[in-house]
């Protein structure tokens, strides 16, 4: 065995280490870009000034607290905790969830129907509304900046 | 103790486990019915079941090893990846037809939330339910829940009468209020056997 073919393994572990340590983000999959790119072409249309998505953005939609109807605050948060990578709890069912953030589960933020689905569900159960274009997409900008 | 007296012993406890295993085994639903803790020993009660009941107890306090409801092997996966989001995927025994078909086709206000699924999952899902569903069912928890309903149409399993009645003698709202179990909708918090369908009170166990 040579000298350098001893060496590869090590290189490429050291080249492993290196990219885990400066990963930031995830890819957005297939059907995530899609989604983005939709609601980037309305957001356009709804609001003339925007700029494209931010992770900023989305990270202060995930934490704003909007007073429900029925006397109580609301945010993602509630359930999903302060942090998206932790696992969270249905607050109202007791229910467990796994994480929301795809650094942790990578299995979030894949699937059009699921992403819209929980979008339509959660965002009504926040908001008393729908979630505009604009919203969704700073909000998965932010989960996939993670 | 002499290692004879030990096997002897060793043995023995075998084979009570094998029997009160065969017992359990063969009667599922008749048998490990209605107790007299509650109160409410009905026509399937005085049978000395109550020392077969310990027996099981003693042998299996992890909790049965498969489910004891007819639905639960036959779930279409998009039962569990739907209804089992939000909450315990409660078994299709547990309320009749007539109010699973009410709760499907009213998923847009569900409790107060938006529920709404695709056409499709939601006829696959109400399909299933009502196979199963309590009034077709001879499972003890649907006799338990059939038993008194009357004519109402009850949507939340917790206000069926012969499922509340129990919790009201057992549950606090104290208790309903602590972090681990935080409603009476969150079965398995309480009965840690809730998934696999039985809610025979060996298993409950009541978190702090």
């Amino acid at each position: 065995m040579t000298a350098s073919s001893l060496f590869k393994p090590l290189l490429l572990g050291a080249a492993l280490l290196f990219s885990l340590s400066a990963h930031a983000g995830t890819p957005a999959s297939p059907d995530a870009q899609k989604l983005l790119d939709g609601w980037a072409k309305v957001a356009k249309t709804e609001n003339p000034s925007f700029q494209g998505f931010s992770a900023a953005e989305g990270k202060k939609i995930y934490h704003t607290e909007h007073l429900h109807s029925e006397g109580e605050k609301r945010s993602c948060a509630s359930c999903h905790t302060q942090d998206p990578a932790q696992a969270g709890q249905n607050i109202q069912t007791g229910k467990d969830i796994d994480p929301l953030s795809p650094a942790v589960n990578p299995e979030r933020f894949t699937k059009a129907r699921t992403i819209n689905k929980w979008f339509k569900r959660n965002c009504k159960w926040v908001l008393e509304r729908e979630c505009t274009a604009e919203e969704k997409g700073h909000f998965t900008t932010y989960m996939l900046s993670l | 103790m002499t290692m004879k007296k030990l096997l002897v012993l060793g043995i023995s406890a075998s084979l009570m486990m094998s029997c009160s295993v065969a017992t359990w085994a063969g009667d599922d639903d008749d048998d490990y019915g209605e107790r007299g803790e509650y109160g409410e020993r009905g026509e399937h009660g005085e049978r000395g079941e109550h020392g077969e009941e310990n027996e099981r107890s003693w042998w299996s306090s992890g909790g049965p090893t498969q489910p004891v409801l007819d639905s639960i092997p036959n779930q279409p996966v998009v039962f569990q990846e739907e209804c089992g989001a939000c909450h315990m995927a409660y078994q299709a025994e547990l309320l009749p037809a007539e109010s699973w078909k009410a709760l499907m086709s009213g998923l847009e206000d569900h409790f107060g939330e938006d529920a709404t699924i695709e056409p499709d999952l939601n006829q696959q899902i109400l399909s299933h339910l009502v196979t199963y569903s309590a009034d077709q069912s001879r499972s003890r928890i649907s006799r338990r829940v059939m038993n008194g309903m009357g004519n109402r149409l009850y949507l939340r399993i917790s206000n069926v009468p012969g499922i509340a009645r129990q919790h009201r003698e057992h549950v606090s709202s104290g208790m309903l209020k602590r972090e681990s179990i935080r409603t009476i909708a969150n079965c398995q918090a309480c009965h840690t056997t809730a998934e696999q369908g039985d809610y025979n009170e060996d298993y409950v166990r009541i978190p702090r």
